[in-house]
């Protein structure tokens, strides 16, 4: 730091300050959207709860097998990723990508990739990965239901008319605002919850039994789908916050330094004038 | 009797009513005390609770024990 001049520190503290500016305006903005995304887990939890046990009471009653729920042989796979569309988030997209390969790692077969964010697509959009890319979707600024259903629907057809076998999703789980977890989870064939054993009376059923699970299963499907990517919106917004916070700290950590270089230069550039008029009037 | 109904993304009403009717798939379904348990597929159109009327796209009913709940995946 020495011999920097007073006006370079100056310069250079002012554009400290103006990246703290910025760094904190962007973890307020992942403040107020993290509470957005929060509140729309918490309104998504009533359909959740009943969605379940709807289908709970069907497959109480009644012995039904529906190919959503038929496990195949699995010879190929589909796996989703959920990542995120712009960057400065800390770990979260470089933690889920791992943890893809990871997954990847673990069992050789054929596998197809549905990847949903520009971080994900960018990654293994790359010539020299190993795995195709059947459909890539971009990470909306708001996530609707519908963009879930639009997905979700589009899956169910494929696995039906079995062009894959089994369905795992790769995503960020939002666990708190300082935690959020990688997790892998299968979403087709679905497993089904063991049900509680209580047994009140038998339903009427309209049209039936089979064709109301038939809906309803890939109903439940479209919920999963709009379930993670809630959470990953919400994992993404935490894991900026906390990001641009550590930002913001060693921002101001660098500006005290710096300020106080700045006082120790100013002063020596003072000392040395002194000096300087001293030596001329004993001179004169 | 108790009525819930429940969207992704959020709840649409929740409380007492005298009398549901929702749009069933195979005909309209009116829904008063004392109705026999049931489940039911649910197209789109109007659910009138009491006097309050929503629309709403696809879904499922349940009644039992005085108690309907329905899912719709939301309002139109």
């Amino acid at each position: 730091m020495a011999g920097q001049s007073v006006r370079d520190i100056k310069t250079r503290v002012g554009s400290i300050k103006n990246i703290q500016d910025i760094t904190k305006t962007m973890m307020l903005v992942a403040a107020a959207k993290l509470s957005k995304a929060e509140s729309a887990i918490t309104r998504l939890r009533p359909y959740a709860r009943r969605l379940n046990e709807m289908i709970t009471d069907i497959k109480l009653r009644a012995e039904i097998s529906h190919p959503l729920l038929l496990e195949r042989k699995v010879k190929k796979e589909f796996v989703l990723v959920v990542t995120s569309e712009r960057g400065l988030c800390g770990g979260f997209n470089s933690k889920i990508i791992r943890k893809a390969e990871d997954y990847f790692e673990k069992e050789n077969i054929e596998r197809r990739l549905v990847l949903i964010g520009k971080k994900a697509i960018s990654y293994f959009g790359k010539v020299d990965k190993d795995y195709p890319i059947v459909k890539e979707h971009q990470v909306p600024d708001k996530v609707s239901f519908d963009f879930a259903k639009i997905i979700g629907e589009e899956l169910v057809k494929d696995y039906i008319n079995e062009r894959f076998d089994r369905f795992v999703v790769v995503y960020n789980e939002f666990k708190s605002v300082f935690r959020q977890e990688q997790v892998t989870e299968q979403l087709l064939p679905i497993i089904p919850k063991k049900p509680a054993s209580k047994f009140t009376a038998d339903y009427i059923y309209e049209p039936s039994a089979t064709d109301i699970l038939d809906s309803l299963l890939p109903a439940h499907f479209n919920y999963q789908i709009y379930r993670i990517l809630l959470e990953s919106a919400a994992a993404e917004h935490a894991a900026r916050m906390t990001a641009m916070e550590q930002a913001t700290t060693n921002a101001k950590e660098r500006i005290k330094e710096l300020i106080l270089t700045f006082n120790r230069a100013r002063q020596a550039s003072i000392t040395s004038e002194i000096a300087e008029i001293v030596t001329t009037t004993m001179a004169l | 009797m108790q009525v819930e109904i429940a969207t992704p993304e959020g709840v649409l009403f929740s409380g007492e009513a005298d009398s549901v009717t929702a749009p069933g798939i195979i005909g309209e379904i009116g829904i008063l005390n004392d109705h026999a348990p049931l489940i039911s597929s649910l197209s789109e159109g109007k659910i009138r609770v009491d006097k309050k009327e929503m629309e709403t796209k696809t879904g499922f009913l349940k009644v039992s024990d005085n108690r309907i709940i329905i899912i719709t995946e939301g309002a139109k």
